[in-house]
């Protein structure tokens, strides 16, 4: 558990004594999976202010509905408590961006938190070719692609997430790598590699 | 046994094609996984290929997913008061 995940538990213990179960399974389960709830909902929704409302909501929900939950995989508990959040939401909003293959969108720029010694300028070059190849897929392989390498999960998990047969995860996944590699190895990036 | 390990190691490149990839995300069992490993290591174009999509995978990783230390912390407050909010909501 990490310190900032302690704090969070302890401010929330001392003044919760209603529920103390709860408040400890929501801290147990839910909050360590923040990062993930987040990246898969900016990969549902592509924009950032959608996603951290859509967690926020998640999270309510979350909450609510602890008691009944098993303990028993709460990264997919979790994952089916946003897919339905957002469900919900698209419903009563907008168009969701998932559901509507013609609309089309700049995504948001990307702001890579990496720093360090090896990210230097071939990666920063590699990454801007990268990103350029991933917006000219299809907005299905970048749900894909952005589920499970931005968002870190399983073929199963993403599977889920999206409502789809895991081979279609696959195959919008494999399908939009390989486009990128094409895309990549044709500004000369990978020379001698492909 | 011996001689079963070197059987299973052998795997053609198109064989490791079609599930590299899986391979690279941890999808495949761990038979499968021996035997594309052990390719990876004696072929010289399977290997740089799995290497571009390492690359490729890293550099999508790195993409902006928007999951930085301040959207940690504000969702982590959030967190923190939905435990509030709710218990003393009911």
């Amino acid at each position: 558990m990490s310190q900032g995940t302690a704090g969070i538990v302890g401010a929330v213990a001392v003044k919760v004594t209603a529920s103390p179960e709860r408040v400890e399974g929501f801290d147990r389960y839910v909050v360590p999976e923040l990062g993930t709830l987040y990246r898969v909902a900016f990969a549902i929704t592509r924009d950032h202010a959608e996603a951290e409302d859509l967690v926020q909501d998640t999270l309510v929900r979350a909450f609510r509905g602890l008691d009944g939950f098993d303990g028993e995989h709460p990264r997919a508990w979790l994952l089916t408590i946003l897919r339905n959040t957002h469900v919900s939401r698209h419903r009563r909003r907008r168009p969701g961006l998932l559901d509507d293959p013609d609309r089309i969108e700049e995504l948001v720029g990307p702001t890579s938190t990496e720093s360090g010694p090896e990210f230097d300028a071939t990666a920063a070059v590699l990454d801007a070719n990268v990103e350029k190849a991933f917006l000219s897929l299809t907005l299905d392989q970048q749900a894909a692609i952005r589920l499970v390498d931005m968002g870190g999960l399983s073929y199963q998990e993403a599977a889920d997430v999206l409502g789809v047969p895991i081979g279609t995860v696959m195959s919008r996944l494999h399908r939009g790598r390989k486009r990128i590699k094409r895309k990549v190895a044709g500004s000369g990036q990978f020379a001698g590699r492909l | 046994m011996g001689f079963r390990t070197r059987r299973e190691a052998k795997i053609g490149c198109m064989e490791v094609a079609l599930v590299l990839q899986a391979y690279l995300d941890g999808e495949v069992d761990e038979t499968v996984a021996r035997r594309v490993g052990a390719h990876l290591e004696i072929c010289r174009r399977c290997g740089m290929k799995a290497d571009t999509y390492r690359l490729i995978k890293a550099a999508l990783a790195r993409g902006g997913t928007g999951w930085d230390d301040l959207t940690r912390r504000r969702l982590q407050d959030f967190a923190h008061r939905v435990g509030l909010d709710q218990d003393s909501g009911t």
